[in-house]
């Protein structure tokens, strides 16, 4: 894959580093983020959004630098990013709202209002369309978010938290929205519930206390964990999550 | 996304209807005191419009501002510049801005119907410009303030900052804010430039300082260097322009008159008042050699509306509505001193003023009614005992007289009625 982070530290201003030693790249595919709270998830992804700036090293796709300028606004452009709380702007309709951040992220007004509607069928609101996004439910809103960062064709989608606060008929809804989304370009998904670990990710990186704790197949992260245990594949992940975090190994 | 969609989401939408209704609160009758000319007009539409619309594109703007910040658009990871972004939420308002100085210069050009001319589009583009700034302040404070707070303020904030300074004896102030203009120009005046300009660097300072607290970091040093900086330092080179003007902003007029001879003698109007250049010709001329030979003063060669020396060219008005009597008494005060000597409140020349220009406007030609409704008949009494000396003594009355206006130590003669 593609986002590769290159001797990367982050500290937030006269704080200490939230992240320390990133020297790996995120899987290819559908990957998923794990780590508790406060184990630095948002962090990795804002480095890779470019929204935050590394201390030290750099991080690059397609060897494009966004601390550099004169790369920023491509790599912009190939990534695509939700955060976890979904702002719309107030007054805008749903489409509006969706073919604004495609603009943002530099398509042309024509091109962005176009796709809207196709990125919002995507994610099944193309019924909503002409609603007013500051209506929508916490669910729908994700989706909103999602259609943000599917409408520009990112190559790249990373998703902070988005089944968060989500009751389980959204969450499953939302989970197999974001299993096509994942059909079309790599997809990091952060999250710390780990009953997100279906068979739906291929990869999975787990972050704790400020470092990288495994990157690799999400089966691998079984076997690093200590080997087998019983149950469904999802429980082994699981499993085998929780005693990686806790340090049970 | 399509414009109007753009379009029927913004502050501007909402903020029309009351700039509208302010324009014309602001315009009000002051229609029927334009002068007759284009600047006059251009500048009562800008002030008008600035004083309308900055103070609500303000607010507006912090209303945009706090939407931006709300919808947390930097968080987005936009591919476009800051500068675009900004652009394309400021674009309605500016939009607003643009139609509601086009409706005020609508509104004056009524009045301007059959003055000749075109609006004075520097005028124009600097109100517009203390427009963009003030917006874009409402811009930045929008991103840290929220807008029930933000819009009330910058509403308040921005009218008091350019409606305030006229208040203050401190005259330099009001010709940096950006409304000083509303009293410029009669037609033998323009605007001062030293005043335009210094408005449009201090607008062009505070829009950079306002875009850089919108678009920067908290924190970030090299923007706070520059959001106080560019302020100060527009003021230090602006202040010098305007540090000894007085009350308004304006200055002799020297160009665009229209000029004509007859009788080897050239008139000169200005061009607005180009039609009424045969009028004054009639009037001015015959009352020109009757004036010349009454006072001894040598006959001009040019009888002008614009700057005059009182000795080779004579200045003389023609208003619209000006009949020959007022044309006659403007060429006959014309020949007097514009401004008394500084010999302290006992000067006695003063009392010279009024005999002399009812003598004056008397020998040019006026009728002895008008003369006494402007100088009053005391003085039309003692300037009728000028007119019946004989011509030798009429002219050693006003030589005398003349210098007693010109010098502290000459009191004037014969300047009471018997």
């Amino acid at each position: 894959m593609p986002i590769s982070f290159q001797g990367c530290e982050f500290g937030h201003r006269r704080g200490s580093f939230v992240l320390t030693g990133l020297d790996f790249s995120l899987p290819e595919g559908r990957t998923v983020l794990l780590g508790p709270n406060g184990s630095g998830k948002s962090t990795l992804l804002g480095l890779a959004a470019s929204l935050l700036r590394p201390r030290t090293g750099r991080v690059l796709y397609r060897g494009l630098d966004p601390a550099r300028r004169r790369d920023r606004a491509r790599y912009r452009s190939l990534v695509g990013w939700m955060p976890q709380e979904i702002r719309p702007l107030p007054g805008l309709t749903v489409r509006e709202q969706v073919g604004y951040a495609g603009w943002l992220k530099g398509l042309s007004r024509r091109e962005a209002w176009r796709r809207s509607l196709e990125a919002l069928e995507v994610v099944e609101l193309g019924t909503l369309a002409d609603g007013p996004c500051a209506e929508l439910s916490g669910g729908q809103l994700r989706r909103v978010g999602l259609a943000q960062t599917l409408v520009h064709d990112a190559e790249v989608i990373l998703l902070d938290e988005p089944t968060a606060g989500l009751d389980p008929d959204q969450r499953e809804r939302f989970r197999e929205i974001v299993s096509r989304a994942g059909e079309r370009a790599h997809l990091v998904v952060a999250t710390h519930d780990i009953t997100d670990l279906t068979g739906t990710y291929d990869s999975a990186v787990v972050l704790d206390t400020g470092g990288v704790g495994y990157a690799g197949p999400l089966a691998g992260l079984v076997t690093s964990a200590g080997g087998a245990v019983r149950g469904s594949f999802s429980d082994q992940v699981g499993r085998a999550y929780r005693r990686l975090v806790t340090r049970e190994v | 996304m399509p414009l109007r969609r753009w379009l029927r989401s913004s502050a501007a939408m909402t903020a029309l209807p009351l700039m509208a209704a302010y324009m014309f609160f602001v315009l009000g009758d002051s229609t029927n005191f334009l002068e007759d000319n284009w600047l006059s007009a251009t500048v009562l539409a800008a002030s008008a419009g600035v004083m309308a619309m900055g103070p609500v594109c303000a607010a507006a703007g912090a209303w945009e501002g706090a939407r931006l910040s709300r919808g947390r658009v930097e968080g987005a990871a936009p591919v476009r510049p800051p500068a675009v972004i900004l652009a394309w939420s400021l674009l309605p308002i500016l939009g607003t801005a643009v139609s509601g100085l086009l409706g005020a210069l609508s509104l004056v050009a009524v009045a301007m119907a059959d003055v000749p001319g075109l609006p004075a589009p520097s005028v124009l583009a600097v109100a517009l410009l203390v427009i963009v700034a003030w917006t874009l302040v409402g811009f930045a404070a929008g991103r840290f303030l929220p807008p029930l707070l933000g819009v009330p303020l910058l509403l308040a904030g921005t009218w008091l900052w350019l409606a305030y300074p006229a208040a203050l004896e401190t005259f330099w102030v009001r010709h940096l804010t950006g409304n000083n203009l509303g009293f410029c120009c009669e037609t033998g005046t323009t605007f001062h430039r030293g005043a335009l300009t210094a408005q449009a660097i201090l607008a062009v300072a505070v829009a950079g300082a306002a875009f850089l607290a919108w678009a920067r970091h908290r924190g970030t040093r090299r923007a706070w260097a520059g959001i106080a900086g560019l302020p100060l330092a527009a003021a230090v080179v602006a202040f010098p322009l305007v540090r000894d003007m007085g009350p308004e902003a304006q200055v002799p007029r020297t160009d665009g008159l229209v000029c004509s001879r007859w009788d080897g003698v050239e008139v000169c109007v200005w061009r607005e008042r180009e039609k009424r250049l045969g009028f004054a010709a009639g009037i001015a001329l015959p009352a020109v050699r009757r004036l010349s030979a009454a006072t001894g003063l040598p006959a001009p060669g040019r009888v002008t509306e614009g700057p005059a020396d009182g000795r080779t060219s004579w200045r003389f008005a023609v208003p619209p509505g000006a009949g020959g009597d007022d044309v006659l008494f403007g060429l006959a005060t014309g020949l007097l001193p514009a401004a008394p000597p500084s010999c302290g409140p006992d000067w006695s020349g003063a009392d010279a003023y009024a005999p002399m220009s009812a003598w004056l406007a008397l020998t040019a030609g006026a009728g002895r009614d008008s003369v006494a409704r402007r100088t009053g008949p005391a003085s039309l009494g003692a300037a009728g005992r000028a007119l019946a000396l004989p011509p030798a003594g009429q002219a050693r009355w006003f030589g005398h007289n003349l210098a007693a206006l010109r010098r502290c130590d000459i009191p004037p003669r014969e300047v009471t009625p018997l």
